[in-house]
């Protein structure tokens, strides 16, 4: 039944989990670790911190996300992510999409109740 | 407590070990962003010198590296089309488009449309003409030679229709007599 879960939770997350990295990326840019940071509040959204860097990766591929290396007061040099033009422009096609998806779901499980 | 620097640390070079053989099928520009994001990662998060209990935790945090490994692109596979995680390739490849049906079978009418058309044009004219509408439509749908090779067919099968005709009419012209010219009463200008 676990297996089972994790398993549908996966496909939940495909298709939603880049635009909540975009999203978490909309106000202002982050380097890794904070980004997941970020993120490992939402537990049910994000499994696990490693998965995100494969995600940045073809992100940026995309160019939905561009990087750009700063020096640390604390450390080496982080690397920060930030939006792109066409990264905001998905995003903000994914939030107008998602109410009215979200609306059809949820009323679609309550009238089978 | 002893402290090893976090990139020392044998929880660390073996977490890294098993990521980068976990990763050896993956599409290689992504792995070496995952590999060089996950290093920085380790250093941001465990400091100079972690405990082993840091780094333990740290670790669990990021997850095994089969769950990493499975959320990655396979090598060969377009990243674009997988951008939430990788979809599983078909097991079978597309098959190969065939040959233009349509073309087909308006070369094949057209060709038979010339053949007849010296012995039998009338049964010929309508064979052509469907031949060259079924060629011209699928030449403007981004038609193959074989459409073009149609539309040269039948088009010329109606070519040789219009010469017999021109052809007939010229000896039915040398039979009958010439009528003369028509006479119109002039119009009436006033």
């Amino acid at each position: 039944m676990a297996a089972e879960s994790d398993a549908l939770l996966t496909q939940l997350r495909k298709g939603v989990l880049e635009y909540c990295v975009l999203a978490c990326l909309r106000k202002d840019r982050a380097y890794g670790l904070e980004l997941a940071t970020r993120l490992s509040r939402y537990q049910v959204l994000f499994a696990s911190e490693g998965t995100l860097y494969p995600l940045l990766s073809r992100m940026r591929r995309q160019g939905w996300v561009e990087t750009t290396w700063q020096e640390s007061t604390s450390g080496p040099p982080r690397r920060y992510y930030e939006l792109t033009d066409q990264g905001r422009t998905a995003l903000d096609l994914f939030s107008r999409a998602w109410e009215p998806f979200r609306q059809d779901v949820d009323t679609v499980l309550e009238e089978s109740r | 407590m002893t402290r090893t620097p976090a990139r020392e640390h044998p929880l660390v070079t073996a977490y890294l070990t098993d990521l980068e053989r976990a990763l050896v099928a993956a599409d290689p520009r992504e792995r070496q962003d995952t590999l060089d994001a996950v290093r920085e990662h380790l250093t941001e998060a465990l400091g100079p010198s972690p405990s082993t209990a840091d780094v333990t935790e740290v670790l669990a945090d990021l997850g095994s590296v089969d769950v990493i490994a499975a959320s990655v692109t396979p090598a060969g596979q377009t990243p674009a089309v997988a951008l939430a995680g990788p979809t599983p390739v078909p097991a079978t490849a597309a098959p190969a488009p065939g040959p233009d049906a349509g073309a087909v079978v308006a070369l094949v009418t057209a060709a038979f449309a010339l053949l007849v058309m010296l012995l039998a044009p009338v049964v010929a004219i309508p064979f052509a003409l469907a031949a060259l509408v079924v060629a011209t439509l699928r030449v403007r749908s981004g038609g193959s030679r074989l459409a073009w090779s149609a539309v040269v067919l039948s088009a010329g099968a109606l070519g040789v229709a219009a010469v017999l005709g021109l052809a007939l009419l010229a000896t039915d012209g040398d039979d009958d007599p010439v009528p003369g010219p028509v006479h119109s009463e002039p119009l009436d200008q006033g």
